[in-house]
């Protein structure tokens, strides 16, 4: 599998890496903002994506809606620290198939992907 | 003793601790002040005290008068907090709806302060938990404290300055729906408080390098 994970803080790109499931075979790609995220999209096969929602420049929603005109989004778990009820409500019609609040611990990640028949 | 200055990995590691507390303090305040509020990304900067001060003489900053109320902090990391508004808040404290006691009544002069305290208190609060939790330390707040004018804040800034050596600058934009107000979270680490930190970022860092 495949797994993006596009934040801008690299501590936040840690423990996601850290948090994916070891049991879960995994090439890891990292992008560090929204651009960078859609040319790996663009360019290469993504199973996985787990996307920042505050970014400097294009955020997480501008990555969401643009995937979703291209038609090319990929399976997509928002990680973020923005827990309001209208940003759930707002990345889920965007097309993510979860949002985790952050720090995410293990877990959450790993029962995310079982709900979403990922793992 | 030596100035500590944090390397820019554990600064990106404060910025994004920062980030975490601020959306938690994000979604408290959606809930107060009743609509959606957008968080742009935290800046952080290390400064020295005597510097703050002519950071709010600048820009939209310079423009009207400013609300700030300062709140201490201790336990494991010591030090004290302020959040600045700009002039704009002046416009929507009496009517936040969060806090209508009634539909279209507007608060009093009192109760706007009172509002201006509860909104210092959640985002400082955040501010500074979301600090200390990641880190595994546990820090106690004394009540906060409205300064009224702009030469208030002054003499905080300017008092005991030497001791007070960095100040941590975090920058928080909020924007309440078709609202919008400025406001800068600063807060003043003491030399053993930045080194503490310093050193609980190193077991964070090291932790997830582990892995």
């Amino acid at each position: 599998m495949r797994v993006l994970i596009v934040d801008d803080s690299r501590l936040a790109r840690m423990t996601l890496r850290k948090a994916l499931p070891a049991s879960l075979s995994t090439e890891v790609v990292e992008a560090a903002n929204g651009d960078e995220a859609l040319a790996c999209v663009s360019s290469s096969q993504v199973d996985l994506m787990l996307l920042d929602l505050t970014m400097p420049g294009r955020d997480g929603y501008q990555v969401l809606e643009t995937l979703q005109e291209m038609g090319r989004t990929p399976p997509t778990i928002v990680v973020s620290a923005d827990v309001q009820t209208l940003a759930v409500a707002r990345v889920m019609k965007l097309g993510a198939i979860a949002f985790l609040k952050k720090s995410l611990k293990p877990a959450d990640l790993t029962e995310a992907l079982q709900r979403a028949g990922l793992l | 003793m030596t100035t500590p200055i944090l390397s820019p990995e554990k600064l990106d590691a404060l910025q994004e601790l920062v980030n975490i507390g601020m959306g938690t303090a994000g979604a408290a305040l959606a809930e107060a002040l009743g609509g959606f509020v957008g968080l742009a990304v935290p800046g952080i900067d290390l400064t020295n005290r005597l510097n703050v001060a002519a950071l709010f003489d600048v820009g939209s900053w310079a423009e009207d008068e400013l609300e700030a109320v300062h709140q201490p902090f201790f336990g494991a990391f010591m030090g004290e907090s302020m959040i600045v508004f700009d002039g704009r808040v002046h416009a929507h404290l009496a009517n936040l709806p969060g806090y209508a006691v009634a539909p279209g009544a507007e608060l009093s002069s009192a109760e706007q302060q009172e509002v201006l305290l509860d909104l210092a208190n959640v985002v400082i609060g955040a501010c500074v938990n979301g600090i200390a939790e990641p880190l595994q330390e546990i820090v106690s707040f004394a009540a906060p404290a409205r300064f009224g004018s702009r030469s208030e804040i002054r003499t905080f800034l300017s008092r005991d300055a030497a001791a007070w050596h960095q100040g941590l600058i975090v920058n928080v934009d909020f924007k309440l729906e078709a609202r919008s107000f400025l406001s800068r979270v600063l807060v003043f680490l003491p030399e053993h408080s930045l080194q503490r930190i310093d050193a609980a970022l190193t077991r964070l860092l090291d932790g997830l390098a582990a892995g």
